[in-house]
């Protein structure tokens, strides 16, 4: 949702941001298991735009 | 931000306006707002019909799927009767696919309850605050006792049920800054849910939250970073949504929670008596803050005309924050500005950066730490 508003402000963010393409890199190598998890979550929505409005838990209000 | 109709991703629904429990801290009854107290108690067949027939119209209107809540109040103070005729009604007109949830406080959960949640494809988060000296700080019945071992019993027949696996959607709990996080992630670890997700407690400019001793003070950032340590120092972690969506922004994917990043959501409230709202948090910001200025029913006005309208689009655009500070802020698309809510200030509505600005900026500067020593920097 809302890519145009995504896409210009991105370009504005340069300060010691984590890179963009994180996702990118083997999760396998990263020592961590939260962030080996999140590496693979963000890979795969980006190859398949499925399901994004899909809230998987605790769905309320926020 | 694109023109075309806004799609919706959530619809929440009110289906009970009297909880059987009193937190202190509820932004429903205890901040201001009293349309609770002129609600019909619990939602009528009718209004059940009418909602069950827009969602039906939506579902055909809309590109993408949307998530149904039940919320309220309490919502399983509606009863067995009621509620088997609603989820019945909305299972026949939203595809299987389409997520149908309760948001509850555990206590009224019955074997009966999970069957019919089962049968319809329902599934149920519980509020919990952390452990008994935690949550009956604040989760509190009508006489002041604590819950505690009332949730505890609904939760431990929640994991019970044949179909937990679909039917236990998570654990959400309200955060006190006082308390040590480190302890709070261990209880919940010992409760093994799928996943948790925590909430800063309410508050604005002119009402600070809870806990919270000014602007520039961190306490809920500070009470972050220390669950994100324990959390990110596990090695065998359950998943903390708001957590993943800040660490999820900075590796260059998007969000599930509205109030962090910027990607924009679609969501309404549906009240007990068919009126249809903004989010309903918004109540904690002053009386009346979450109705459109005219009046919208869902037994007589479709969503899409809603969704179509001027001061829908003005309610969609609010979830962006307009102050100077947010603006040229560099970490606003991890933040988003927070939620619209907690930027509330008398004297100029919701034109400020989140009262939680220290601490969100606290949170990410650690976040970045931690990333940075795994490698994850430019």
């Amino acid at each position: 949702m809302s890519s145009d508003f995504i896409n210009n402000k991105s370009n504005d963010d340069e300060k010691d941001k984590v890179s963009p393409e994180s996702y990118a890199v083997d999760p396998s190598t990263i020592p961590n298991p939260v962030l080996q998890r999140l590496i693979q979550e963000v890979r795969h929505e980006k190859q398949n735009k499925v399901a994004s409005y899909n809230r998987l838990h605790n769905r309320h209000n926020r | 931000m694109s023109r075309k109709q806004v799609e919706l991703d959530t619809v929440l629904v009110k289906v009970a306006s009297r909880c059987n429990i009193d937190c202190k801290y509820c932004y429903v009854y205890h901040l201001g707002d009293d349309s609770w107290s002129r609600m019909d108690k619990l939602m009528s067949i009718e209004t059940m019909d009418a909602i069950s027939s827009s969602f039906a119209e939506l579902v055909l209107e809309q590109e993408k799927g949307f998530s149904v809540v039940l919320h309220g109040g309490e919502p399983l103070l509606l009863g067995y009767t009621r509620l088997r005729y609603f989820l019945s009604k909305l299972r026949a007109a939203l595809p299987k696919n389409f997520p149908i949830s309760i948001q509850t406080n555990g206590i009224l959960i019955t074997e009966k309850i999970l069957d019919l949640c089962s049968e319809f494809h329902t599934s149920i988060a519980v509020s919990i605050d952390g452990p008994e000296h935690v949550h009956n700080k604040s989760r509190i019945d009508h006489r002041g006792r604590g819950t505690f071992q009332d949730v505890i019993n609904g939760i431990d027949k929640l994991q019970a049920h044949i179909d937990s696996e679909f039917l236990f959607a998570g654990l959400l709990a309200v955060i006190d800054p006082k308390t040590e996080p480190l302890e709070i992630y261990k209880f919940f670890k010992r409760l093994n849910p799928p996943s948790i997700d925590f909430l800063f407690k309410d508050g604005n400019h002119t009402n600070l939250p809870p806990g919270k001793l000014s602007i520039e003070s961190t306490e809920y950032g500070a009470w972050m970073v220390g669950l994100l340590d324990s959390y990110l120092d596990d090695s065998d972690p359950i998943p903390i949504r708001v957590l993943d969506d800040m660490l999820k922004v900075l590796l260059g994917g998007d969000v599930s929670k509205e109030g962090i990043g910027i990607t924009n959501f679609g969501i309404v409230i549906i009240d007990t008596d068919g009126s249809i709202t903004k989010n309903d948090t918004l109540k904690s910001a002053f009386n009346g803050a979450d109705r459109f200025a005219n009046t919208w029913r869902i037994q007589e006005h479709h969503l899409s005309r809603l969704l179509r309208s001027s001061e829908f689009r003005k309610y969609h655009e609010m979830q962006r924050p307009t102050s100077a500070k947010c603006i040229k802020c560099p970490e606003l698309n991890i933040c988003g500005g927070g939620m619209t809510v907690h930027r509330w200030r008398k004297d100029n509505a919701y034109n400020n950066p989140s009262v939680f600005c220290a601490d969100q900026l606290h949170l990410i500067q650690h976040m970045r730490k931690r990333l940075k020593s795994f490698g994850l920097s430019e």
